[in-house]
C-alpha cells in the first residue's frame, strides 16, 4: 500500500484543524471537568445528585431521539422518491429539498414565533373562520419544539438518506419482482436493508444535532422545555461555573456516542433481511 | 446435442423432468409465447410499433439491435416492467399483461447481474425459492444444485462483492432458473465481461439451454453473439422487426440492406437498373443479369451487396461464371485465420475482401495488384432508399 503511505499528507490540512480546533479543546474541557484545585469528581456528583440536571439530560434525550427518529420517518418517503427520479429531475427536487438551508435556522426558529403567536396569522386566520374564538395557545410547549427541530433537521435527513440510497441499483427491486416478490416484499427485503446504513446515518447525525440545540427550545419552548445546551449556556455565561458546564459537556458527549451507538446497531437489527438459508 | 445416456438422465431428474426428454423444443419444459401486435408509445415516440413474433416452446430466439431499436421494450413488456399499449402477448396461450411481475413466473438474467448486494450467494439463489414457501432442506438441495450446474457449487457462502465478473453473472443465472421457470429472459447478459469470458460463457449458455429446455428469449446488439446462440433471431430496428430468422438465414439471405449491414458485414456496389432485367454497376464498369427475385420499376436504382467473403481472389482463368475485375490492395489486416483486405477499384471505391488463408498463403502488400471475382449467386439486390 504504497500509495496510501505517500499520499497520506492529503490529511494534514484537515488532521491539523481538528487538532487545534477539536481535540485540543475537548481534552481541556475533559480536563476542566476533572480538575478544580485538585483532581475532583464534585462536579459529576453535583449533576447526577440533581433532579434538575437528571431531569433535564432525561429530557435531552428524549427530545433529541424523538427529533431524530421524526426526521428520519418523515423524511424517508421523499428521500426514497427522490432516488427513484430520473436523472435529469433529480437535482430539481433535491434543489427544493435543500432551500430552507438557505435560510438560518435562527430566522427559522423565530418564524415559527410570529406565524404561531397569539396574534399571529395562523391564530388569526382560525378565528376569522370561527374555528376558534379564543387564541390556540401553540407556543412554549413540547409540540412546538418537536415541530420547529424536525423542521430543522430535514432537509439534512432527507439528503443523507437519499445519498446513501443512490447506490441502490434500481434493477434490484425489478430483480426481485421477477423472481416472485410483491412490491412489499421487494422493499423490506431488499430496498429497506440496503438503505439501512443511510437511516443510521441520518438518525445518528440528527440526534447529535439535536442534543446541541438550545434556541429552538429556549425560544419556543419556554424554561419548561429547557435542554442540556441551556444549562450549559447558563453555566458559562450566568453563573460562570465552568467546571461544572465541562463536566455536563463530557456528559453530553459520552451519552451522545452511546446513545449513537446503540442507534446503529437497533437499526441494523431492524432492516435486516431476515434468517435465510446460508 | 449428445442426449440420452447416464448423465443426461440425472440432469434431467435433478431439474424435475421426470419424462426425461430434454431435447430442444420440448413443449413439456419450455413455454410458447406469442406477442401479437404488441405496441409501446410513450409520449413523443414509438418504441415498438406492432411486434409480432411466435416463440416456439424451449427455443432460443434472440432478439439483436442497435440501442434505441426497441429489443429492451419488448423484453421488459414480457417480464411485465413495462405497459403496452396495445396488442396481446401471451404464454402458452394464456395472456399474461395483466399479471404483475412476480406472478408472471418468468426469469430473468438482468445485464448488470442485480445481485442482492447484502446476502450471499447463497441467499440470492435461495430469494425465489423461499418466496414459494419451498421448504427448508429442498431449498438448500436445489440451491446447492443450481450452483453446482453453473459450477460455483463451494461459493454459496461468499458475497457478491467477492466474485469475478464471470462468477456473478453464473451465479444472476442460477438465481433466474432455481425456481424452474419455462420462459428465462436474458438482457445483454455478456454485455460486462471481456471477450475471452464472453465467448467461454456463449457456451455456458448453451449448455444451460440445453439441460434445462426452458424458452430463452436473449437481448443483445452483439451479432456474433446472436448468430453463435440462436436458434432463430430477429433482427429489430426503430421499434419494429426487420427479419426473423435463423443465424444462417439471416447471415445469407438478409431480407434488406438494413439487416445485410447490420448482420456481418457487406460491401455495397450503388447499380442502375437497366433494360433486360440487367443491372449497371458503375464501380466495376459492367452489367449483369438480375435475378427475377428483384422487383421494381425500370431505371431504378439497386444496390448490389456482397460479403467480404465472398470476393474472391481469382486468377484470369477461374473468373468464369463469376462478375471479375481488377483492384489494388490499400491495406492489409492480418487477422490470423482470414486476412481482410481493403481494396481500391479502378472507379476509386474501397471495399473489404476477406481471405481464408494458412501458415502457406502469403499476404499481399500494399499496393499489389489482384484480379477479383463475385459469384452471382453470392450477390444480394436491395433497391437503394
Amino acid at each position: 500500500m504504497r500509495s496510501e503511505g505517500s499520499s497520506a499528507w492529503l490529511l494534514a490540512p484537515a488532521a491539523l484543524l481538528l487538532a487545534v480546533c477539536f481535540v485540543a479543546p475537548i481534552l481541556v474541557v475533559f480536563r476542566w471537568s476533572f480538575f478544580a484545585d485538585g483532581p475532583t469528581l464534585e462536579f459529576y456528583r453535583e449533576i447526577f445528585g440533581s433532579t434538575l440536571y437528571r431531569t433535564i439530560l432525561a429530557r435531552t434525550l428524549v427530545f433529541s431521539l424523538v427529533a431524530a427518529v421524526l426526521s428520519v420517518v418523515i423524511g424517508y418517503p421523499a428521500a426514497y422518491f427522490l432516488a427513484t427520479r430520473p436523472v435529469r429531475t433529480r437535482m430539481n427536487w433535491l434543489a427544493v429539498v435543500l432551500l430552507p438551508l438557505w435560510v438560518s435556522s435562527l430566522i427559522r426558529t423565530y418564524s415559527w414565533l410570529i406565524l404561531l403567536g397569539r396574534e399571529g396569522p395562523a391564530n388569526m386566520a382560525l378565528m376569522a373562520l370561527g374555528l376558534t374564538d379564543q387564541p390556540i395557545q401553540f407556543l412554549y410547549g413540547r409540540g412546538i419544539v418537536y415541530a420547529a427541530m424536525v423542521q430543522v433537521l430535514l432537509p439534512m435527513a432527507v439528503t443523507i438518506m437519499y445519498a446513501g440510497m443512490l447506490s441502490i441499483e434500481q434493477t434490484f427491486i425489478k430483480a426481485a419482482r421477477i423472481l416472485g416478490a410483491s412490491p412489499a416484499y421487494a422493499f423490506r427485503k431488499v430496498f429497506l436493508p440496503l438503505s439501512a446504513s443511510g437511516i443510521t446515518n441520518a438518525l445518528v447525525i440528527c440526534f447529535v444535532l439535536s442534543l446541541g440545540f438550545f434556541i429552538t427550545p429556549n425560544l419556543l419552548g419556554g424554561p419548561r422545555e429547557a435542554m442540556i445546551s441551556n444549562m450549559i449556556d447558563r453555566a458559562v455565561n450566568e453563573s460562570l461555573e465552568w467546571n461544572l458546564a465541562a463536566a455536563l459537556g463530557v456528559v453530553l458527549l459520552l451519552v451522545g456516542i452511546a446513545v449513537a451507538g446503540i442507534l446503529a446497531f437497533a437499526i441494523r437489527l431492524l432492516t435486516s433481511p431476515g434468517r435465510m438459508p446460508r | 446435442m449428445a442426449g440420452g445416456g447416464d448423465a443426461a438422465g440425472a440432469t434431467d431428474r435433478r431439474w424435475g423432468l421426470e419424462n426425461g426428454s430434454r431435447h430442444r423444443g420440448n413443449a413439456l419444459t419450455g413455454a410458447r409465447i406469442l406477442f401479437s401486435s404488441i405496441r409501446k408509445v410513450y409520449r413523443r415516440d414509438v418504441a415498438l410499433s406492432s411486434f409480432s413474433l411466435a416463440i416456439e416452446a424451449g427455443e432460443f430466439v434472440t432478439l439483436l439491435g442497435p440501442s434505441g431499436s426497441g429489443k429492451t421494450t419488448a423484453l421488459n413488456i414480457l417480464a411485465g416492467f413495462t405497459a403496452a399499449s396495445g396488442g396481446t402477448l401471451g404464454v402458452d396461450g394464456k395472456s399474461i399483461l395483466d399479471l404483475p411481475p412476480e406472478k408472471r413466473e418468468i426469469g430473468m438474467v438482468f445485464q448488470g447481474y442485480s445481485l442482492f448486494p447484502h446476502m450471499t450467494v447463497a441467499q440470492n439463489v435461495a430469494f425465489p425459492l423461499a418466496l414459494r414457501r419451498v421448504a427448508k432442506s429442498e431449498i438448500a438441495r436445489r440451491v446447492g444444485e443450481a450452483l453446482e450446474m453453473v459450477r460455483l457449487g463451494s461459493f454459496g457462502a461468499r458475497m457478491p462483492n467477492e466474485l469475478s465478473g464471470g462468477q456473478r453473472q453464473r451465479v444472476a443465472f442460477a438465481r433466474a432458473v432455481v425456481f424452474r421457470p419455462r420462459v428465462l429472459l436474458m438482457d445483454e447478459p455478456l454485455g460486462a465481461l471481456d471477450l475471452k469470458l464472453r465467448e467461454a460463457m456463449q457456451l455456458e449458455i448453451k449448455r444451460y439451454h440445453a439441460e434445462l429446455g426452458c424458452t430463452v428469449i436473449f437481448v443483445t446488439h452483439d451479432q456474433g453473439e446472436a448468430l453463435a446462440l440462436s436458434d432463430r433471431i430477429a433482427v429489430m430496428t426503430d421499434g419494429e422487426i426487420a427479419q426473423v430468422g435463423t443465424p444462417a438465414e439471416i447471415y445469407d439471405r438478409p431480407d434488406s440492406q438494413y439487416v445485410a449491414e447490420f448482420v456481418g458485414r457487406i460491401n455495397v456496389f450503388p447499380g442502375q437498373r437497366r433494360p433486360g432485367n440487367r443491372i449497371e454497376i458503375p464501380d466495376l464498369g459492367l452489367t449483369a443479369a438480375l435475378p427475377d427475385t428483384v422487383a421494381g420499376a425500370a431505371a431504378e436504382t439497386v444496390n448490389m451487396c456482397v460479403r467480404p467473403e465472398d470476393v474472391e481472389i481469382v486468377g484470369p482463368a477461374d473468373a468464369a461464371g463469376m462478375l471479375a475485375f481488377d483492384a489494388t490492395v490499400e491495406e492489409a489486416y492480418f487477422l490470423g485465420d482470414t486476412v481482410s483486405y481493403s481494396v481500391a477499384l479502378a472507379a476509386g471505391r474501397r471495399i473489404t475482401v476477406e481471405h481464408q488463408r494458412r501458415a502457406s498463403t502469403p499476404i499481399m502488400p500494399a499496393g499489389s495488384r489482384l484480379r477479383l471475382g463475385i459469384r452471382m449467386s453470392s450477390a444480394h439486390y436491395f433497391p437503394a432508399v
